[in-house]
This record gives C-alpha cells, sequence and structure tokens, in this order.
C-alpha cells in the first residue's frame, strides 16, 4: 500500500531563493525598498522594485511568506508600508534549494571558486 | 537608510509626476500604495548617491518595469469566458481596432501624427495658459482673491499710486482685509566684498500678509519698518538664497550692503514665490521704510505727486471686485474734495482688475498673445479633426462590404459604431500620449516668449495634473468629432443595397456630400489662420518700416548705477563727463551721449506738468509731457532730425542757463506757429517760495516714439543730464564697430574711470527697440507656423477627397470617354468639381477672416484688418496649393483608358 508521503516544498526560481535570502537577512525591517536595496547592495546587481514586488506577492500567494502591513514614514510620502517575512513553508522550500544546490556544486570548488 | 533618517540639507525631490502616475494606473489597487512608497524612498537614496537628474532617470526606468510587468501579469491571469458583456465587446473591439491598425501602418502612423500634432499644440499652449493666467502669482495663498488697484484717467488705465495715495485708500477700504503697495528696483548688492547687481521689490510691511506668501526661515516685515528712519532689514527671495547663499540656515541676522548702505537678513522667503509680478523673478524684498535709503531722488513717502506703487488687495469674503471698485471710487472722489486746492485727482477714476488680467506685469504681455494662441489650436485642432474625419470616411467605404456583412449577419448598428468609436480612442490616445510626451519639451518653450529685457524674467511652466487632465478632454473631444461623423454614416440604412451596389456611383454622392463639406471647411480655416498670420507679418514690416523718429541700428548701449556706487549729484556730474570723453576718443566711435532711458523699451517713461511761459493753460492741453534726461549730441547720436535750433552740448551744464530739446508735437501744442525756440517753460508750477526756474528751448526735433510704434505723436521735453542730474543712465554710443567690438573697450573705460561704478547689460538698441513689436513677431512666427500646417493638411486634404472620387468615378468616366467626351471635357469636369469645392471653403474662410482680423485688430500697427495686399497674398498662396491638389487628380482622370476601364467590373 501507498505509504503516506510529505507533500515536498514547492522549487524555488532563482529570483526568488534571491528574494527570500534577503528577507532572512534583513528580518524584521524587511520590506519593498529595503529588500531592494539588500540586493543591490549585497548581489551586485540591480533590480526592478517592481520585480521584487511582483515577486513577493507570488510567493505570498504560494504561502511560503507572510505580510503585515506597517507605518507610514515622512521619507515614503506618508504612504504605508509592507513588512514580509518567511513562512514555516517558505523555510524549508528555502532550505531544500540550498541543499540542492550545494549537492550540485559538491568536488566543483575549485571550477566555481571558494565562496569569500 | 540612515542618512534619511537624519535628514540632509537639500530638499527632497518629489518623484516625477507623470511616471508615478503611470505607475498608479498600471499597478493593482493591492500594492499600489506600497510600490510608489518604496519607489520614493529609494528615489531619496538615489539622489544621495547619484544627483537629481540621474534620480529622476532612475525612477523613469523603474516605472517602465513596473509597466511591463503589469502587463505580463495582467496576461498571466486566466481569461474570461467570451461573451456579450459591454466590457467584453469593448476588449474585442480594442483587439480588432489594433490589428486592423496594424494592417495599415500606413493610415496609422499619419493619424496618431496629426493627433500628436492637434492635442499636442493645444495641451502645449494650454500649458502656457495654466501657468501664466491661471496661476498668476505662484507661492501666493488663495490667488481668487486678489485684485489689482489702478486708476483710471479719462479711459486710461494709469497702474501707479503715490504713497500717500496708498495710505488713504488702505486706510479707507472695508471690502478688502488688505492692500499691499510695491515698486520694483534694480540695487547693488554687496556680500562679503562681492558686489552684482540684484533685483529687489521695495514692499509695504504687510505683503507677505496680504499676498499669503510663506516666509518660513526668520520672519516676513513688522509694522516699525514701514517707516523711514527704522533699522534697514531685507528678506531674501528662496532662489537668491540658495544661489548666493547656498541655503544656509545661518544666514538670518547677516549684513549685507545694499545701495553702499548695511541692511540686516531677517527672513527667507518661501521656494516657489517669485514676487507680485507675473513673469519677474525678484532676489530681494525691502520694507517701505528703506525707500529713502535705496532709491535715488529722496524719500517720496510724503510726496503725493509721486506715483510709483502698484496696489493689490486681498477681497474680504464675500466682497466682489464690483463693491471694491465703487469703494476706491467713493475713496477718490474724497480725495479729490481734500485736495481740490491743488486740482489734483481731476478726472480719476478707479478700475480693479482680476490678478490673470492686470493692467502691468508679464500679464499684460503674454495675455492677448495667449488668448491668440488658445483659439489658433483650436482651429488646428478642428482642421486635424476634418482631415481624419475624411481619412477614416475613406476608411469606412472601403469596409463599407465588411460592414454590411457583419450587419446582415446580426450584428446591432450600435456595436458597429461602438467598434468604430474605439478605433478612433485607440488612435486618440495614443496620439495623446505622443503629444504628453512631447509636452516635456515643447512646454519650456513659453521662455522663447521672453521679450529681450533687462528684467529678471522667469517663466517656468509646469506640466501638472490640470494640464493632463485637460489633455485627456481634448483627447475625448477629438474622438466624438473626428470618430462620431463617420461612424454614423459607415452604418448604413439598407444593407440589401449596400450588399449589392458597392463601389457603384449611384451613393457616392451624398456620401460624399459630408467629406465635401469637411474638405471646404479645412480650406476656411486655414484661410483664416493665414490671414492672421498675413495681417501680424505685414504689421511687423510696416513697423520696420516706419520710423520711429530716431535710427536704433549702430548704436550699442550700456547701463550704469552711479546711485549704488554711492555718487553725490557733483560727483555723479563729473562721472559723467569724463566718461563720454573717455568713450568719445574710442576708435570707431562716431557719437556718444547718455540718456536716463531709452525710447521704445519695455520700462516705461515718465510724465511731468509743465507751465508754459505766454501760453493759457486750456482744456485741450495734454496732462504733461514726457520727458527724458539726456546727454550732451543726444539727437546727432540718436540721429533724430532737428527742424529748428541746436543740439545739446558738453557746455550745457550746471551754473549755465537751464536749456532743453522739444519735439515738433510740444512745439506746436504750446506755441504759435510751433516757433518754439528762445521760448522759456517749467516743471510744474510757479512757486510762491523760490524764483521760477525757466528752461529754454534751444531746439525743435522731430517727433520721436517713446512707448510704441502705434502711438499718436507725444509732447516730449528732452532736458540736459547734467543739468538735471539721474543717478542712473544708459551710455548711448554710435560706432561702425559691432557691440562685440566695443563691449570690452567700453567696459574697460568705465572700470578705468571707477572700477565700483556697475556697467551692465552692454547691448544693441536694436535690440531693445524690438521690445516695441515684440508681441506682432511673437503673433505672426506662430501664426505663420500654424497656417501653413493649416494650409498643407487642407492641401492633402483636397487632393485626398478629389483622388478618392476620380477613383470612384473611373466607371463614369470611362463611359463619358467611351460615348465622346474628350479628355479636355474629363479634366474640365474633375477639376471644376474641385473648384467649387475650394471655391466654398474660400468664400466661408474670407468672412470668417473678418472676425479673425478684428479680433486682431489690437496688434496691428500701420494696416487695418482689413488690409487688401494680406488678403490678396492670401487668396494668390490659396490658388497655387488649391490648384495643385486639383490638377494632379484631373490629369489622372483624364488619362483613363476607357477599355480598361469598363472591362474591370
Amino acid at each position: 500500500m501507498a505509504t503516506m508521503t510529505r507533500t515536498p516544498p514547492p522549487v524555488l526560481g532563482e529570483f526568488e531563493q534571491i528574494v527570500m535570502l534577503a528577507l532572512v537577512r534583513l528580518g524584521p525591517d524587511a520590506y519593498g525598498a529595503t529588500v531592494t536595496a539588500e540586493i543591490e547592495t549585497r548581489g551586485g546587481r540591480g533590480v526592478s522594485v517592481s520585480a521584487v514586488h511582483t515577486t513577493l506577492e507570488r510567493l505570498e500567494q504560494k504561502g511560503l511568506v507572510k505580510s503585515r502591513v506597517g507605518d507610514p514614514t515622512p521619507q515614503r510620502g506618508g504612504k504605508r508600508k509592507r513588512h514580509f517575512e518567511v513562512a514555516a513553508l517558505g523555510m524549508k522550500a528555502l532550505q531544500a534549494s540550498y541543499r540542492s544546490i550545494r549537492n550540485m556544486a559538491d568536488g566543483l570548488e575549485d571550477l566555481l571558486g571558494e565562496p569569500a | 537608510m540612515t542618512l534619511l533618517r537624519q535628514g540632509f540639507g537639500g530638499q527632497a525631490p518629489r518623484p516625477p509626476f507623470l511616471a508615478s502616475w503611470l505607475i498608479a494606473r498600471a499597478v493593482s489597487d493591492r500594492r499600489r500604495e506600497e510600490l510608489l512608497g518604496d519607489l520614493e524612498e529609494l528615489l531619496q537614496i538615489q539622489y544621495l548617491e547619484q544627483g537629481r537628474r540621474k534620480a529622476r532617470r532612475w525612477y523613469w526606468r523603474q516605472a517602465a518595469n513596473a509597466v511591463v510587468d503589469a502587463i505580463r501579469e495582467r496576461r498571466r491571469q486566466p481569461k474570461p469566458p467570451a461573451g456579450d458583456s459591454l466590457m467584453q465587446t469593448i476588449i474585442q473591439d480594442l483587439r480588432y481596432a489594433f490589428r486592423s491598425l496594424k494592417a495599415n501602418p500606413g493610415f496609422a502612423t499619419v493619424a496618431v501624427l496629426m493627433l500628436a500634432l492637434g492635442i499636442g499644440a493645444n495641451s502645449t499652449i494650454f500649458s502656457w495658459v495654466n501657468s501664466v493666467l491661471l496661476d498668476p502669482m505662484p507661492g501666493s495663498a488663495r490667488t481668487k482673491e486678489l485684485v489689482q488697484f489702478t486708476y483710471l484717467y479719462k479711459g486710461d488705465v494709469m497702474p501707479s499710486f503715490s504713497y500717500p495715495d496708498y495710505q488713504d485708500i488702505s486706510r479707507a477700504a472695508k471690502t478688502v482685509t488688505g492692500i499691499t503697495g510695491w515698486d520694483d528696483l534694480s540695487v547693488g548688492v554687496i556680500v562679503d566684498r562681492d558686489a552684482e547687481r540684484a533685483w529687489a521689490e521695495i514692499v509695504t510691511t504687510n505683503f507677505f500678509d496680504v499676498t499669503g506668501a510663506e516666509v518660513p526661515l526668520g520672519r516676513g516685515f513688522s509694522a516699525q519698518e514701514e517707516v523711514a528712519g527704522a533699522p534697514p532689514t531685507v528678506v531674501l527671495s528662496h532662489a537668491y538664497w540658495q544661489r548666493r547663499f547656498n541655503r544656509d540656515p545661518n544666514v538670518i541676522g547677516r549684513q549685507v550692503k545694499i545701495n553702499s548702505h548695511p541692511f540686516t537678513i531677517v527672513g527667507v522667503s518661501a521656494e516657489g514665490f517669485h514676487g507680485a509680478v507675473s513673469g519677474l523673478s525678484y532676489d530681494l524684498f525691502l520694507p517701505m521704510g528703506t525707500q529713502p535709503t535705496v532709491m535715488p531722488g529722496g524719500s517720496r513717502l510724503d510726496v503725493r505727486g509721486s506715483r510709483w506703487l502698484s496696489l493689490v488687495g486681498r477681497l474680504a469674503p464675500g466682497a466682489t471686485r464690483e463693491q471694491a471698485r465703487a469703494e476706491l471710487d467713493a475713496t477718490i472722489a474724497i480725495m479729490r474734495t481734500t485736495w481740490a486746492g491743488q486740482k489734483r485727482y481731476i478726472d480719476f477714476q478707479a478700475a480693479v482688475f482680476p490678478l490673470d488680467n492686470s493692467p502691468d506685469g508679464g500679464i499684460s504681455v503674454l495675455r492677448p498673445v495667449l488668448l491668440i494662441l488658445m483659439a489658433v489650436g483650436g482651429v488646428v485642432l478642428l482642421i486635424t479633426c476634418a482631415n481624419l474625419a475624411g481619412l477614416l470616411l475613406a476608411r469606412a467605404s472601403v469596409r463599407q462590404r465588411e460592414i454590411a456583412i457583419r450587419l446582415s449577419m446580426g450584428a446591432g448598428r450600435w456595436r458597429i459604431v461602438q467598434q468604430l468609436l474605439i478605433e478612433g480612442t485607440v488612435l486618440a490616445v495614443l496620439g495623446s500620449v505622443a503629444a504628453l510626451v512631447a509636452l516635456q519639451w515643447t512646454s519650456g518653450l513659453l521662455i522663447g516668449f521672453a521679450p529681450p529685457s533687462e528684467l529678471p524674467i522667469h517663466l517656468d511652466v509646469a506640466v501638472d495634473a490640470r494640464v493632463l487632465w485637460f489633455t485627456a478632454a481634448v483627447a475625448i473631444g477629438t474622438v466624438l468629432l473626428f470618430a462620431l461623423a463617420p461612424a454614423a454614416q459607415a452604418a448604413p440604412a439598407d444593407v440589401a443595397t449596400t450588399l449589392r451596389d458597392v463601389g457603384a456611383a449611384g451613393r457616392v454622392f451624398s456620401r460624399h456630400r459630408l467629406r465635401r463639406t469637411l474638405v471646404a471647411a479645412q480650406v476656411a480655416l486655414s484661410i483664416s489662420l493665414l490671414v492672421g498670420a498675413g495681417l501680424c507679418i505685414r504689421s511687423l514690416s510696416a513697423a520696420a518700416k516706419m520710423t520711429p523718429g530716431f535710427q536704433a541700428e549702430g548704436v550699442v548701449v550700456g547701463w550704469l548705477d552711479l546711485f549704488s556706487a554711492g555718487y553725490t549729484s557733483d560727483e555723479g556730474r563729473a562721472f559723467y563727463a569724463r566718461a563720454l570723453d573717455r568713450v568719445r576718443a574710442l576708435p570707431g566711435v562716431e557719437a556718444v551721449t547718455l540718456s536716463r532711458r531709452i525710447p521704445l523699451g519695455f520700462m516705461g517713461g515718465s510724465f511731468s506738468d509743465v507751465t508754459i511761459e505766454g501760453h493759457t493753460p486750456s482744456d485741450d492741453d495734454p496732462q504733461g509731457v514726457g520727458l527724458n534726461s539726456v546727454g550732451p549730441d543726444y539727437a546727432t547720436t540718436m540721429k533724430i532730425p532737428i527742424v529748428k535750433g541746436r543740439d545739446l552740448s558738453t557746455s550745457d551744464v550746471t551754473k549755465q542757463p537751464l536749456v532743453a530739446l522739444i519735439t515738433e508735437t510740444m512745439a506746436r501744442i504750446y506755441w504759435k506757429d510751433g516757433d518754439a525756440v528762445g521760448g522759456r517753460f517749467m516743471f510744474g508750477g510757479p512757486r510762491p517760495d523760490q524764483a521760477p526756474q525757466w528752461i529754454t528751448v534751444v531746439g525743435v526735433v522731430k517727433d520721436i516714439k517713446q512707448r510704441s510704434l502705434n502711438e499718436r505723436p507725444q509732447p516730449v521735453a528732452m532736458i540736459p543730464i547734467l543739468q538735471f542730474y539721474a543717478s542712473s543712465a544708459v551710455l548711448q554710443v554710435r560706432t561702425t564697430a559691432g557691440v562685440d567690438t566695443m563691449a570690452g573697450p567700453m567696459q574697460r573705460a568705465m572700470r578705468e574711470i571707477d572700477p565700483q561704478v556697475p556697467f551692465y547689460n552692454v547691448s544693441r538698441l536694436a535690440d531693445h527697440t524690438k521690445a516695441a513689436t515684440f508681441q506682432q513677431k511673437l503673433a505672426g512666427d506662430l501664426l505663420v507656423v500654424f497656417g501653413v500646417l493649416a494650409l498643407a493638411l487642407a492641401g492633402i486634404g483636397s487632393y485626398g477627397v478629389l483622388s478618392y472620387l476620380v477613383g470612384m468615378r473611373r466607371r463614369e468616366i470611362g463611359i463619358r470617354l467611351a460615348v465622346g467626351a474628350t479628355q479636355g471635357d474629363v479634366f474640365r469636369l474633375i477639376a471644376g468639381s474641385g473648384a467649387r469645392l475650394i471655391g466654398a471653403g474660400v468664400i466661408a474662410g474670407l468672412l470668417l477672416s473678418l472676425g479673425v482680423g478684428f479680433g486682431l485688430e489690437s496688434l496691428l500697427i500701420g494696416i487695418t484688418p482689413m488690409d487688401p495686399i494680406t488678403y490678396a497674398g492670401v487668396i494668390g498662396a490659396l490658388t497655387v496649393v488649391a490648384a495643385a491638389a486639383c490638377l494632379l487628380p484631373a490629369r489622372r482622370a483624364a488619362s483613363v483608358d476607357p477599355v480598361t476601364t469598363l472591362r474591370e467590373e
């Protein structure tokens, strides 16, 4: 008979991984602007704010991240912000992605270069 | 981010309006606020790291990304099932419209370009009207309540009041909550030993309260500063604070020198407030009490005869302009009674203007031109619509079979109309987007309207929500105009006949009545524009021929300001004498002189009452004579012909008898037979406490125009500046060398005499006297551009209709040729129908032009609104275009081969 199988966490796209990693790094201070800035400074690539928003929205629909509405500040022209954090399912998905990347890269460090 | 929280010196940049508007439209409600907030926050960082320009560019890139993302997102959404709800049919029609436009890229491009032009012209003109007329005093509060007071003297507006007038009037006023007065002046400012020129407004101390302009840093003026002798203070404009003091917040309390006197800075006005005169931007605001210190000629604060202040009041809640006028009239009546002994205020009445119709400042120059432009923009849009309607009609008849098939298969008539309207809307939206993109650039062209002047001109045009709404409204109106008529025609009443008969000549004619009317309308409208353009051009050339009485060509001018350098009148006279000697000795100089002001410049003139020896005053005497202080050799340098007597000379100085040059008109009014040389007059009337100061006329010169080329010959007296000292003057040099060659040596010569004396704005006199024909030039240039455009559109339109008609009538022409008509007959037939079409347009156009001519009458110089040469020229130009538009299709018709044509169907 078929045993009860756990549903595997959804597979994350590359940009989804980057966005979720940024969420983990920023902790409670994670919202659109800070996530974008974090990816730009740490990831060393320009991203559009709109792309970050679209991705966060998609992740939320899949239940991988949670959000709550935050306070407006004057720098934002008095507009509210939306804080995001990684949900439990999202953390599992992130761990799975990281595991598979690490496994695939195992033994190739000479070619890929040591992570600094 | 910490940087943000600490705050920074500069003001946070606002996101580009259009970009955030685009984002707000593209993004779903759910995410809009967060996304805009994030972008605004990151914009601050971009601004700090990259500067304003790069930050704005970054924001625009983000906006483009957001729009693209939103479109992708929408595609990903599951499509709703097909059905017949209004929304779904609209979406279907939109898709269909885009497909059919893609299939006809030529038509689509032409249509969008025409719409972009028509809508763009109107948006641009509106953005100017918006910033000049709808916001006449940027930075003031509730501007609609502000009104300008003026005197009316025998029907003429006299915008200036004396300070005692101001006190009487504001004390009596109950319909206003406050009245403020001001005048402007150019001053010398020294900050930390760096001297420069600046433009100041000297204002009554309630200036900031009445206008509602804020003073965010420091304070405005207090009532004590209204009184002469109070410690001198100054409020800086925001722009000057930024430019000269680098936004230093510690500027309050600092000392600067203004016209060699120490002043304390007490405040900085709000950003966006440039002073009380539209179109000008002032650097400094000085309180009324400093008037005797900063202005030459002593205190005017107790001189009732010296009218120099502009007055603006704020209407009390519920009060109307008419009540304010009646109240001012009553006050003037009381003043007249009080001063009856001195015969003051005789024939004076009150007038009160809304600020957007102010009789002076930038508005008075720009308002007539802007109103004409609005009308022109409307006409161009109408022509565009007529042309597009023609194009769409042509397409509609091509598609008639398609439409008939759809009708016969059960499509409702409204459904067909809706589809055509949506096609029109798509075109109009594309055109508007192109127009809005162009607007970012074209709105700034207003500065090209700035007249040549030494004034601090400031014409900043903001593209705000009002401009966007206007553009949207124009686009909607356009769709209704150009798409509705063809849509109505395209749904034929009789499906069966249409299906059978398409292409036959039978129905062609009724259908083409609309197209013919459209072409005739285009011809008529473009004629009226061309007549307007022609009248302005003719005015300009008439003005060029009209001699102002002097020769501006070949004269180089430069401004001297001895007052701000602290000269006394004796020192000043010595300076002038030396300056004249030095410049006269420069190579290439034919003659040199000085004058208080240049004729036909933008700065007005001064007037004075005179008493003439041996002349009995009568009611026909003019209200005073024009006055100018001038240097030796004035008539010679300006090449003003001397009728009798002599020019002023270097020996007409103090301690010598007082002398004057007068114009022929003045001589004729006051002296029998105009024989004025040797006659004597004085300014004002005799005073009991002093001996009369008689001035002897030594020369009579031909009349010179003072303010405009249109004016009647004026009585003017020119008195020697070396006798009647003025502390600022224009050095005027007649030279064979150009301004580039002369500027250096002239500046060196002045510096060698005294480096402290400001000598500035060295330029050609002709550039300044052009101010006199500035409006005509502007209106003429713009009307020519639009008129030629309209003529081209009308030409293309007539050509299109005629060649289309020829196409439709090929069969008929074939038959005619087959039964014996000659090629000449056919040619005459087609050319004749074209000529009738255009002829009808010409007649309508000429009638319309009469209206245009009288509308422009105030701008015309030396010609009448019915100037025959203009009309002849326009009709000539039109004949050429019309002939081209008729002859080509007619030739093609004549070359139809009857055999092939008849076999075709």
